[in-house]
């Protein structure tokens, strides 16, 4: 949820909390002062009757049915000298309404003769009340409401800007570009201090992305050249007539030490070139002639392990790929399906519906079968280098398809999805 | 023969030029591009070995430079960049052949001989090991006269064998002159092994000396 959204819902929602508690509220207060002044009515009426009957006006006149509900009846014994006020509910039958009401009661004497006099006041205006109050409440409340969501949503769209770009310079960021993400301009001061953070972050992530690259580029290069001495030299001592066998063999062992390492710098220069995507030369290669192509390139080793090839390889597909790039991928897998192959096994390969599947016969594996896509994740480290296969997924990610690796009864399968 | 190393790291040229010396031929070594011009003004030069990233250039300007001046000169190239562009640009300029750099030293040694075969020798294409004659243009071998029948590997590696007559040479090279850059595989060996064996066969069945001797976990050796 977008954090202008966010921020809406939880002023609606405490709005309207406090809206209804404030109603209440008020119309608690109001029903008490309307009691309060009812009970001051009721106190004042008593004393002018009192007087009034006093001074000698009949008491029973004051009988009266209509507004305030007076009863003035004969008693016997006065009892109540001093006022009384109590609630009464008051059943109106024709109307089936219910009224609450306010009774003052007191005892007044008139010639010797007491009489009981009652005071009775309707207070019937509580759903009145209620209804009023809600509505002014709710009018009044909703456009609070609507006016603080509206200053929510253009303020926090204007306050939030600076934000939304940097977000989408942020998102831009691409570490091969070099370019280090630049904060749009912006009086808030948080904002301008994340915004300045962040582009010394994306600063510093180029210079350390731009030196472990160079780094890599500087190693592989400069790596070869000492290699290549240590070969020349070995090769050199190769040649001596009085050489033993021994150190024939130890420096045949340095020689292949040396040619190993060659590979590893070859393939992780390579990897790292496919990280900075600098393969952009895209040509239209048939992979299913290639495929045959390379299979009898291999021939000697297929043959050499007396394996059994059955291919699949009736429909024509093009790929549109660096050719480079696309030798590395077959071979790879070609020649990983032929190394881990058993003696007399079976080499399967399979294009159908832009799907490559290389499947040869194998020993179980002893680890989940994801992780041969691993860097140097071989069960062997002396015999290969451990770089094919994730050389393989890299470049099947770098165009955007897909790889699976299985393992079903005995045969070792790598699929590619060319969509 | 004369050839002229263009490459700045001394050890290398050191290297290449002892290998090459015991061929006979007669190797200058130069650091920098401008002594490789100098150098190519006084003397006629078979093959020329340049390196492409040197103190003062590319190599490529020197290739420009032979190319322009219509120098007879063969150009391999030596370099430690391995990447299809830098191989078509020096092939493109005038380069006849492109070794990257770690190569093994039988390795130049065989490409030198090949270029300077097709450069020098026009219609006399024939490398001939005693009673062995090979004839690099027909892909064609014969003992004695007698012409053999020989596999494009076994053929491959007779040439390979005689370029490099009296020397050590490693799986490793052979693997890599003959099968490519696949000779990683860990079944090479034994490929190289059948291989070698078979060529064997068929040189003393055609009645040619034993002339392959194996280095125990080492190579072979092809006597003179």
């Amino acid at each position: 949820m977008k954090l202008v959204y966010k921020n809406i819902l939880i002023n609606t929602i405490v709005s309207v909390c406090i809206l209804f508690m404030g109603e209440y509220a008020i119309f608690y207060f109001i029903k008490s002062k309307i009691e309060k002044e009812a009970i001051e009515h009721l106190n004042l009426e008593g004393r002018i009757l009192r007087k009034k009957i006093k001074k000698g006006i009949a008491a029973e006149s004051f009988n009266n049915n209509i507004g305030d509900y007076i009863e003035v009846e004969k008693i016997i014994k006065p009892q109540i000298l001093l006022p009384v006020i109590t609630d009464v509910e008051m059943e109106e039958e024709w109307e089936e309404e219910h009224f609450t009401s306010k009774k003052i009661t007191f005892d007044v004497i008139q010639n010797n003769q007491p009489f009981r006099v009652s005071i009775t006041k309707t207070i019937d205006e509580d759903e009145d009340i209620t209804g009023s109050m809600t509505t002014i409440f709710i009018v009044s409340g909703m456009g609070m409401l609507l006016v603080i969501i509206l200053i929510n949503y253009f303020a926090y769209q204007r306050l939030f800007n600076p934000i939304y770009i940097l977000m989408r310079e942020i998102r831009s960021f691409s570490i091969t570009s070099l370019q280090k993400i630049s904060a749009p301009p912006t009086s808030t001061v948080e904002f301008d201090i994340i915004g300045q953070e962040i582009g010394k972050m994306s600063e510093k992530i180029i210079s350390d992305y731009t030196s472990v690259k160079e780094f890599t580029e500087n190693i592989t290069h400069e790596i070869q050249t000492p290699l290549a001495v240590i070969n020349f030299k070995i090769e050199r001592c190769l040649q001596d007539k009085n050489l033993t066998a021994e150190q024939a063999l130890f420096l045949s062992d340095a020689a292949k030490a040396v040619d190993k390492l060659f590979n590893i710098s070859k393939g992780l220069t390579l990897l790292s070139k496919l990280d900075n995507k600098e393969y952009t030369n895209l040509k239209e290669v048939n992979i299913t002639g290639f495929l045959k192509q390379r299979l009898s390139y291999f021939s000697d080793f297929i043959d050499q392990k007396k394996l059994t090839v059955e291919t699949n390889l009736n429909e024509e597909t093009t790929l549109t790929v660096d050719p480079a790039l696309c030798e590395i991928l077959i071979d790879n897998i070609l020649k990983n399906a032929i190394r881990h192959n058993l003696p007399n096994g079976r080499l399967i390969i399979s294009l159908e519906n832009k799907q490559l599947t290389i499947s040869n016969s194998g020993e179980t594996p002893d680890k989940p079968v994801e992780e041969f896509f691993n860097r140097f994740s071989r069960k062997d480290p002396s015999a290969t280098l451990g770089l094919g296969l994730s050389i393989v997924k890299k470049i099947v990610e770098y165009y955007g398809y897909q790889i699976s690796y299985s393992f079903h009864e005995g045969i070792h399968s790598v699929s590619i999805r060319f969509v | 023969m004369n050839i002229l190393i263009v490459e700045d790291e001394t050890d290398l040229a050191k290297e290449i030029t002892s290998y090459l010396t015991d061929f006979k031929y007669n190797c200058t070594t130069v650091g920098l591009l401008n002594s490789a011009i100098d150098k190519l003004a006084g003397k006629e030069f078979a093959v020329a070995l340049v390196d492409l990233k040197l103190p003062d250039g590319h190599g490529i300007s020197l290739i420009d430079y032979i190319k322009k001046k219509k120098i007879s000169a063969g150009i391999i190239v030596i370099s430690a960049i391995d990447e299809l562009d830098t191989k078509i640009m020096a092939l493109d300029a005038g380069a006849d052949d492109f070794l990257v750099k770690p190569f093994h030293l039988s390795e130049l040694n065989a490409r030198i001989k090949a270029l300077i075969r097709r450069n020098m020798y026009q219609g006399n294409s024939i490398v001939s090991h005693n009673e062995i004659e090979v004839d690099s243009e027909k892909f064609l071998a014969k003992v004695n006269n007698v012409p053999l029948s020989l596999t494009g590997k076994e053929y491959d590696l007779l040439l390979y064998f005689i370029s490099n007559a009296g020397k050590v040479i490693t799986k490793e090279a052979i693997g890599y002159s003959v099968w490519n850059s696949h000779a990683d595989m860990d079944i090479s060996n034994e490929i190289i092994y059948t291989h070698v064996k078979n060529l064997r066969k068929k040189l003393l069945a055609a009645g040619a000396k034993d002339y392959i001797k194996s280095i125990y976990g080492v190579g072979y050796k092809f006597d003179y």
